[in-house]
């Protein structure tokens, strides 16, 4: 299955460059880089991952990693698809698939930022939806892209930022993120 | 002594009386609408924030005029089978009527401007009262708008194209004409920053745009001053917000806006107005640190570099490789600590 992603750029030393993969070395100084796992990323020819239908045992048995485009989903006091109010800085993410509601999730960014463990409370992004809109012009079913490919849909999809998870502010910046970042993210504690 | 006994019991009954009527009253809708939910359905449900910061849940049923004859007819939103329909019951001449529409998406939402996901409103200027009801599959994925009205037989959708949709809605009610309704997207970043606005057109809510250029800038200032006023936010989701409306204020050649917001978050980072903006100072309740030595330092540098950006593109060259030098220091002091 093939991975290449066209989302990942790596040049620019300044924020508002466009650098979709930050670092943060030693000393905290913040960089815009390529490193091995981004190529791998672009260029890999095949991936492998373990999927059966209790994925999520699975999954964090082995330690599968899926490594994305996160984007921030912000939206406060909305109601998610779990039934949960969303607040100022809150903490959750957004997979692509129904029935994951209050599901462990570990996010870990390509920086020294510390790992993040918190629940799935909503729906998304960009699948599954009937109706192409302005906000969300894809259209297809659920995406459990952690059943298959490791690949989100949306990623080789033009409607799309090509996000396979979405974060909830708290989330977003307790990873350090300062715009749409590759992030590593597995199920489980 | 008897006169006194007599005021006692007086009190007491009125008291009782008022608290069972408030008793009846709060939860009479639910029981009204009961009889007129279909076999098998529930009412769908919204979860909103009490005042005591906990999350109660209430079944989405309201009540209002939405005919001419002045009954008080109630609307509520239910689910079967998967699916959400919108019914509502008019009552006129004491004969209870029934009309029906199948909702989009899988549950009702609710946000600031419709807390309760149904809202019953006169946003035609027709006299009466239409149903908005706001629904959803997923709040990452965006919501859907509907708006009815009850007509001679059925609910008469008042949407060109069927619903609105967006991450965001509001309505815009001024004296004198029908409401606007404005559709948002998520702003958080620069592709979903945008406002459409729907007019009222006699015969349906159509997307115009007019005035979408004030209520994004409206939207844009809002954004701005959250990004330098909020004291508690992390240092990366206050750089995340100022480059974003900084962005989107060079998008808009708004140069000055751009300089002059980065200067202001600059401003409030290196001189904090309390003590919780301080760093290592914990908020209360959440164990968390919201602010860092060193992620102010490296927060600084990344706002010095956006107001370079924001310089060099209002032709100020000098002035932003200034910044961009400052950002550097900054980094290079953080490196060396």
């Amino acid at each position: 299955m093939g991975t290449k992603s066209a989302a990942i750029r790596c040049r620019g030393d300044r924020i508002g460059d466009g650098c979709l993969l930050w670092r943060r070395g030693s000393g905290g100084v913040r960089k815009c880089v390529c490193p091995l796992y981004a190529l791998y990323a672009l260029y890999a020819p095949t991936r492998w991952y373990i999927a059966n239908t209790t994925y999520a045992t699975v999954t964090n048995a082995v330690n599968v990693w899926f490594q994305v485009l996160a984007s921030d989903e912000g939206l406060v006091g909305q109601t998610t698809a779990c039934g949960h109010v969303i607040q100022p800085q809150d903490q959750f993410v957004a997979l692509p698939s129904t029935g994951l509601c209050g599901v462990s999730v570990n996010l870990k960014a390509m920086s020294f930022s510390p790992a993040q463990v918190t629940t799935v409370e909503d729906v998304g992004p960009w699948y599954p939806n009937h109706t192409a809109t302005k906000g969300n012009p894809c259209v297809g079913p659920a995406d459990p892209y952690w059943n298959s490919s490791g690949v989100p849909r949306a990623q080789g999809s033009s409607c799309s930022n090509g996000a396979g998870i979405d974060l909830a502010d708290g989330t977003f910046a307790a990873l350090g993120f300062l715009g749409n970042s590759s992030v590593l993210w597995r199920f489980g504690q | 002594m008897r006169t006194n006994r007599i005021r006692v019991w007086t009190l007491a009954s009125a008291t009782l009386l008022l608290w069972s009527c408030t008793a009846v009253f709060a939860d009479s809708l639910e029981n009204q609408a009961v009889r007129y939910l279909p076999s098998g359905a529930t009412f769908a449900r919204v979860p909103h924030l009490g005042s005591d910061g906990g999350t109660t849940v209430d079944p989405v049923v309201a009540s209002g005029s939405a005919t001419r004859w002045g009954g008080r007819d109630l609307a509520f939103v239910y689910e079967a089978a998967g699916k959400l329909a919108l019914r509502v019951v008019t009552t006129s001449a004491g004969q209870p009527k029934e009309f029906e529409a199948r909702l989009p998406g899988s549950f009702v939402s609710g946000s600031d401007s419709f807390p309760k996901g149904l809202l019953l409103k006169d946003v035609t200027g027709a006299g009466v009262q239409e149903m908005l009801v706001v629904t959803s599959e997923g709040a990452s994925l965006g919501s859907f708008l509907s708006v009815f009205s009850v007509g001679s037989h059925d609910l008469d959708n008042l949407v060109r194209g069927g619903t609105i949709a967006g991450y965001g809605f509001d309505l815009d009610c001024a004296a004198g004409r029908p409401c606007r309704v404005l559709a948002s997207g998520k702003w958080t970043d620069a592709a979903g920053a945008w406002v459409q606005v729907y007019e009222w057109l006699g015969t349906a809510f159509v997307e115009t745009d007019k005035d979408a250029d004030r209520y994004f800038s409206a939207r844009l200032v809002k954004l701005a001053a959250a990004a330098s006023e909020q004291a508690a936010l992390p240092v990366p989701a206050r750089v995340h917000m100022a480059e974003l409306a900084a962005t989107l204020y060079q998008n808009r050649h708004e140069y000055d806006q751009a300089i002059e917001l980065c200067q202001a978050v600059l401003s409030r980072l290196e001189n904090p107005a309390s003590s919780a903006e301080r760093p290592g100072v914990v908020v209360p309740g959440t164990g968390r640190q919201p602010l860092l030595r060193s992620d102010i330092s490296l927060g600084e540098a990344d706002l010095h570099d956006l107001l370079g950006n924001a310089f060099g593109s209002a032709g100020r060259a000098a002035d932003a490789q200034a910044e961009y030098r400052l950002a550097q220091d900054l980094r290079n002091s953080e490196a060396n600590h």
